[in-house]
């Protein structure tokens, strides 16, 4: 073998396995691959793993991510149907589907993105300025209408993009809403206001409810101790009542002889000492004395 | 010659090869586990160990801490071992006040296979998707909910609907909480919104002095109550008695002048006339004989 022959034979071998090395291609599990023959597409691998291609300069391998892809479109100010200013910080999830037709019409990510930026932003105008702004801000929380609107959005660019760049518009989410920059002091201003509202409200309130306490203890004060006159009273009566029951039952039962010493009682309270009394001589007291001799030892 | 050259070349071969396949052998920790790729197809998920794999370019093998729980947010960066700065993400709520708050999430792998290869950069999403849930919760809550009842509500709003939307993206993420660090307000209004905590405070303090004031006033009350009662049962009970010792000697009198009325009767009237007659002027007239008074002089002290 002469030196020329061993040299070609090596340089031979080298080529064969470049060859070989460049028509095996490992498609990893995170991309698409699209083989093209010249510039036109002949293939494409959807599974990941092990493909035969015709070597470097015939055949060559596109790589297209199939991955979940996140990006923020810039934010946006737009006017809703009744005139307030809201600005949107979407945030936009997607996947290529169709790696054919997406390298054929936006060819890579970037590209891809400001299409994608394009289309959702003027979706989420259209869908925005028909909207009220209750719609979206509202203290209804319950029913996350946010959502909806979201969803509107979604399904209006959802087809489109689809058709057009082989890209599925997974989502398209409200990521912040905020309020234009000239906005704001008025907004603090309400709020300053509204908090003030609130504590006068709240001051009142007490000042009301304190009132409101102290006069139904009052009232309720009043009420025992009328209450418990009424029943002193009651039971005074009662017992007045009781009493005069008493005397009457006992003066009942003799009458005439009650008439005599109460009478006699009432002499003993009546007179006294500036008292003048005529006494007939032949009151009571002096009877004995007509029958009987005088000095019959009673004063 | 040749043979101790051939020799040579085939234990550097050996030897290489040999080098080569040993470069297959990779060890996974116990907080660990690892996916194979053979050709860039995923064939094995394998937990902690020591494994074995084809060497480079056949198999490829990721290895990813899954039971180690990370942490994320909302509102603020964390850079790795140093005090996170918390200014919070500004947000409009119902009733279109800003507030600013921030959510610390805290996350585990679940999925290793899905976390590497069905999404891009899947631990910086849960931070972009935990936005929006926030943003979607709060624009629908009142200010004075967000700030005070609401906030177990808001994160687990957060938690489940970010996982909803993340499951939905197949991330193999799980969050394992969400949890609110702060609200704040802008400087502009917060000290209008401590003014009103305060007067609700004053609101609580002047309903328990009302409270205080009747809880000292009732019992007093029923307390005077009480006494008057209890002195107008004793009156009657006096009353009652006093009726009755009245009576028990008028009824003994009556009993004995029942037996001898007429002494009985003379004996009290005389008796009656001794008590008065001597304290009392008097003067005795003869009735048929004209009006010529009639000293008795029953009454010795004055003539």
């Amino acid at each position: 073998m002469t030196p020329l022959r061993r040299t070609l034979l090596l340089i031979a071998v080298a080529l064969a396995g470049l060859a070989g090395w460049s028509s095996l291609v490992v498609i990893d599990a995170t991309e698409f691959g699209v083989f093209t023959r010249f510039g036109r597409v002949v293939r494409v691998a959807t599974a990941p793993g092990l493909w035969l291609k015709w070597p470097a300069p015939f055949e060559r391998v596109v790589r297209v991510d199939r991955r979940l892809l996140t990006f923020m479109p810039a934010p946006a100010e737009y006017l809703s149907e009744d005139r307030k200013n809201l600005v949107v910080h979407s945030l936009v999830t997607w996947r290529t589907t169709d790696p054919v037709r997406y390298l054929a019409t936006v060819a890579g990510r970037r590209v891809a993105q400001e299409r994608l930026t394009d289309v959702v932003l003027a979706a989420v105008g259209n869908v925005i300025g028909s909207h009220p702004s209750s719609a979206v801000v509202s203290v209804d929380g319950r029913t996350s209408r946010v959502a909806d609107v979201m969803r509107r959005i979604l399904n209006e660019a959802r087809p489109r993009i689809l058709a057009d760049y082989g890209i599925d518009l997974v989502d398209v989410r409200l990521r912040q809403l905020t309020l234009p920059e000239q906005n704001r002091a008025n907004v603090f201003g309400r709020m300053q206001a509204e908090r003030g509202k609130m504590a006068m409200k709240y001051r009142s309130e007490g000042e009301r409810e304190f009132k409101k306490l102290v006069a139904a203890a009052d009232r309720q004060k009043t009420r025992i101790l009328a209450e418990a006159y009424r029943e002193a009273e009651r039971l005074k009566a009662e017992g007045d009542a009781q009493a005069m029951q008493v005397y009457a039952d006992a003066f009942g039962r003799g009458p005439q002889f009650y008439k005599f010493t109460r009478t006699l009682n009432a002499y003993e309270k009546m007179l006294d000492g500036n008292t003048t009394i005529f006494l007939p001589a032949d009151a009571e007291i002096f009877r004995i004395l007509d029958g009987r001799p005088a000095g019959a030892g009673r004063r | 010659m040749i043979a101790r050259r051939l020799t040579w070349v085939l234990t550097a071969v050996v030897l290489a090869v040999a080098g080569y396949l040993a470069t297959g052998i990779f060890t996974v920790a116990a907080d660990e586990q690892a996916v194979v790729r053979r050709f860039g197809r995923v064939t094995a998920r394998v937990g902690p160990g020591i494994h074995y794999r084809l060497p480079w370019p056949v198999d490829r093998v990721d290895v990813l801490k899954t039971t180690t729980v990370m942490k994320t947010g909302v509102g603020f960066q964390l850079p790795d071992g140093e005090a996170a700065s918390v200014s919070g993400m500004e947000l409009l709520t119902g009733d279109t006040n800003i507030i600013s708050i921030a959510v610390a999430i805290q996350f585990v792998i679940a999925n290793p296979a899905a976390y590497l290869f069905e999404v891009e950069a899947p631990a910086a999403l849960i931070g972009r998707v935990a936005e929006s849930v926030l943003t979607e919760t709060v624009i629908g809550m009142p200010v004075d909910e967000v700030l005070t009842t609401g906030r177990p509500a808001i994160q687990e709003r957060v938690k489940a609907g970010t996982q909803a939307i993340l499951d939905r993206y197949m991330s193999g993420i799980q969050l394992t909480s969400a949890s609110i660090m702060t609200i704040t307000l802008d400087s502009a209004v917060a000290h209008a919104f401590q003014d009103v905590a305060s007067a609700g405070a004053d609101r609580e303090n002047k309903i328990n002095e009302a409270r205080t004031y009747a809880n000292n006033v009732l019992p007093k009350a029923r307390g005077e109550a009480q006494s008057m009662v209890l002195a107008a049962q004793s009156y009657r009970e006096q009353r009652v008695a006093e009726a009755v010792g009245n009576t028990s000697r008028f009824l003994e009198l009556l009993a004995e002048y029942r037996k001898a009325p007429d002494i009985t009767r003379s004996r009290l009237y005389l008796e009656a006339m001794e008590k008065i007659l001597p304290k009392v002027k008097k003067y005795v007239v003869d009735t048929e004989q004209g009006r010529q008074p009639v000293n008795l002089r029953l009454n010795p002290a004055r003539p």
